[in-house]
């Protein structure tokens, strides 16, 4: 039984290793591991030209997307610009 | 040449555009050539997966000075976020500061935009709070480094005109800043009679986004905006209580009585 349990225990862990948890707009969001910034918006559809995104806290230029790799607990505000008075 | 220095830019035109609740985003390139408009705002919030939208400054001429607005913020904290957001988005150093707690009237928050004002003039940017008609505030907000003062003319899209129009006069005649009538103008003649009264500008965005035609209510406005301003160039005569005639007392063709 014990060693029944430690090996569920192990293979939890392993589960929890392959999925990345971060925030997008202030939800927690479960990512593929190794997913850099500019992949992640093209998956969701997002054209680069559309939108401001701020990486913890900073704005990143769309040159650098590419470069940044999405780590547990990242937090990400991906913003655009609308018609407002 | 009529200009309006302000925020480092000199301004032409002195109706600033709204660009909210058009019934498409795509009018507003023409609303903006009808009305030639040079100064804008813009507003911002975080992308809906759901639905693929445009880009808002896609449909701005790159000509104009965009005026982010921190429409959302309920706090100082959460305004000047936004607007360090949109300045590091390539938006200029123009924020339109917009703190709201009210959601029945969404009146603006003077304490919180003050405290907005106060640390946005400190990191360089054109300041340019909304807020409601009062005098000492409009005070500090000047001396805290505002660009200008908006003061609004009724609550945001009731196009109920210049209700506060007492109070704007009051901030006109005090404030050594350019006051900008922001809110509430419904109609044309509204906007000319808040130039006539010496605003230096008006923020219009409803009455012309939710006109039948918003391209000609734009063209209408900035004609009411150039007709108000001129007018007050002018110098309105006084008002008076009883007649005084035009044509001359005398020489009247009649026998004298």
């Amino acid at each position: 039984m014990v060693s029944l349990q430690l090996f569920s225990a192990n293979s939890l862990i392993n589960k929890v290793m392959v999925i990345v948890q971060i925030k997008i707009n202030g939800k927690v969001t479960e990512i593929e591991p190794s997913l850099n910034l500019a992949s992640l918006l093209e998956t969701r559809r997002i054209k680069p030209g559309a939108v401001v995104v701020q990486y913890n806290g900073d704005i990143v230029d769309k040159g650098l997307w590419t470069k940044i790799v999405l780590q547990e607990n990242d937090e990400l505000e991906i913003l655009r610009f609308v018609g407002g008075g | 040449m009529d200009i309006l220095k302000i925020g480092g830019q000199e301004i032409h035109n002195r109706l600033f555009l709204g660009t909210g609740k058009f019934a498409s985003d795509a009018l507003i390139p023409d609303v903006i050539k009808a009305s030639g408009v040079q100064v804008v705002t813009v507003a911002l919030r975080r992308v809906d997966f759901e639905n693929e939208q445009e880009n808002m400054l896609n449909y701005i001429d790159k000509e104009c000075v965009l005026m982010p607005n921190t429409s959302g913020a309920r706090t100082a904290d959460e305004a000047v976020r936004i607007a360090r957001i949109a300045r590091a988005a390539g938006c200029g150093n123009w924020v339109k500061i917009e703190v709201i707690k009210d959601n029945k009237y969404l009146l603006p928050d003077n304490y919180e935009t003050l405290k907005t004002t106060e640390i946005l003039a400190r990191e360089g940017f054109a300041v340019f709070p909304y807020m409601s008609p009062d005098l000492m505030v409009a005070r500090q907000m000047r001396d805290a480094g505002a660009a200008a003062v908006m003061p609004l003319g009724s609550p945001i899209g009731s196009n109920r005109g210049l209700q506060t129009r007492e109070l704007v006069r009051i901030l006109i005649d005090e404030i050594d800043l350019p006051i900008i009538v922001d809110a509430g103008i419904g109609r044309p003649s509204e906007a000319a009679e808040a130039m006539e009264m010496g605003a230096a500008a008006v923020l219009v965005n409803t009455a012309i986004a939710v006109a039948d035609d918003p391209v000609a209510m734009a063209a209408a406005f900035s004609m009411a905006v150039k007709a108000g301003r001129q007018g007050y160039l002018a110098g309105p005569g006084a008002a008076k209580l009883y007649a005084e005639a035009s044509s001359p007392l005398t020489g009247f063709l009649r026998d004298s009585d």
